[in-house]
C-alpha cells in the first residue's frame, strides 16, 4: 500500500527524495479540485495521507467532508509540520479529545 | 422521580418481567463500566506513546528540512526538483488491523525504507553529501511519521470508543434503570391498591349478605 502527500514545494521535494511517489503540490491544485483529489485518494488503495499542517488548516472542512468516503480504517490522514516547523498557534486537536475522553487534561 | 414506562399493565407477570430486566440492566451497567475504565487506562498508555512519537517525528523532520535546505543552497532548487524526480520508488507499506478490546487500531510496517547511497538513483558527480543526508533523514522521518500516524489513529479510535461506552453507561445509569425501577414501584403500588379494593369489596359483600340474612 502507498503513502500520499499533499504539501508545499519543500515538503514535496524532501519526501520525493525519500521515494514517495504520490505527491501533490498544493500550488498545482486549484481550490475547487481539492475535493476531487481527496476523493481519488480515498478510493485508491492508499494507507496514509500526509498533509502539512498549514494546508490542513486551510482545507479543514474539506478534510472532514472527505472523511465520509472512508471505508473501514483506511486511509489515515496525518498532519505533519512543514519546513517552518510545527505550528505553535494551532491548538493541538488531541488536547480537546483527551479532555472529552478522560474528563480532565493531562499535562 | 423518573418517568415510568408506557403501556405496561399492572400485573404480576409484568412485574416479574421488569424485575428480570432491571437485573440484566444492572449487570450490563457494571460490565460497561468496567469496559470504560479499561479503555481509559488503555487510552492513557496510548496518549503517552503518542506524545513521544509526535515529538520524535517533529524533531526528525526538523533535521530533515534543515538538511534539505542546505542541499538546496548548494545545488539550487531546480536541481533538487530534478533529482527528486528520479529517487521515486514503490514504497511497501504493510497495513494490518489490531483489535484492542473491540476497537480496531491500525498497525503499519514499512520495510527497506532507508536506502544505501548508491540505491537512490542519482549520480554523484553533480550532487553532494548534503543531498545524501537530506534523503537519508527524510527516509528516517517517514518511519517516524508512519509510527506517529499509527499511534494517532489509535488514540482517535480508542477515544471514540470511550465516548460511546460512556454514553451507554450514562444512559443505563440515569435513564434506563431509574425508569425500570420507577415502573416496578408503580406496578407494586397499583397492585396493592387493587388488593385493598378487592378486600374492601369482600367486606362490603359480606356485610350486605349478613344484613340480608338477619332480615
Amino acid at each position: 500500500m502507498e503513502i500520499a502527500l499533499i504539501g508545499d514545494k519543500h515538503t514535496i521535494h524532501g519526501f520525493r527524495l525519500a521515494g514517495i511517489k504520490k505527491t501533490f503540490l498544493i500550488e498545482d491544485i486549484r481550490r475547487e479540485d481539492i475535493r476531487g483529489v481527496l476523493k481519488d485518494l480515498f478510493e485508491d488503495s492508499i494507507a496514509l495521507i500526509l498533509i502539512t499542517e498549514k494546508i490542513a488548516e486551510e482545507i479543514g472542512s474539506l478534510l472532514e467532508e472527505a472523511d465520509r468516503f472512508r471505508k473501514g480504517i483506511m486511509p489515515i490522514i496525518l498532519q505533519i509540520p512543514d519546513s517552518g516547523g510545527p505550528l505553535i498557534s494551532k491548538i493541538d486537536p488531541m488536547r480537546g479529545l483527551i479532555k472529552r475522553t478522560v474528563g480532565f487534561e493531562i499535562a | 422521580m423518573a418517568e415510568i414506562l408506557q403501556n405496561v399493565k399492572p400485573t404480576r407477570m409484568e412485574l416479574l418481567k421488569l424485575k428480570k430486566r432491571v437485573k440484566l440492566a444492572d449487570k450490563g451497567h457494571k460490565l460497561l463500566k468496567e469496559k470504560r475504565d479499561a479503555l481509559i487506562s488503555e487510552f492513557m498508555l496510548v496518549i503517552k506513546e503518542y506524545k513521544d512519537a509526535r515529538k520524535r517525528a517533529e524533531e526528525k523532520l526538523k533535521i530533515a528540512f534543515y538538511n534539505l535546505l542546505l542541499a538546496e543552497v548548494l545545488l539550487g532548487s531546480r536541481d533538487i526538483e530534478q533529482i527528486s524526480g528520479i529517487t521515486l520508488r514503490d514504497i511497501d507499506l504493510n497495513f494490518m488491523v489490531k483489535n484492542i478490546m473491540g476497537v480496531s487500531v491500525p498497525i503499519m510496517k514499512i520495510e527497506n525504507l532507508v536506502r544505501r547511497i548508491n540505491e537512490r538513483g542519482y549520480g554523484f558527480l553533480s550532487t553532494n553529501a548534503k543531498l545524501d543526508d537530506a534523503a537519508k533523514s527524510f527516509e528516517e522521518s517517514i518511519l517516524l511519521v508512519v509510527k506517529l500516524a499509527e499511534v494517532e489513529e489509535s488514540v482517535r479510535k480508542i477515544a471514540e470508543e470511550v465516548e460511546k461506552t460512556k454514553r451507554r453507561v450514562n444512559a443505563l445509569e440515569y435513564i434506563v434503570i431509574p425508569r425500570l425501577k420507577a415502573t416496578i414501584k408503580h406496578i407494586e403500588m397499583r397492585m396493592e391498591e387493587i388488593e385493598r379494593e378487592s378486600f374492601l369489596r369482600l367486606k362490603k359483600i359480606k356485610a350486605s349478605l349478613e344484613a340480608r340474612k338477619t332480615r
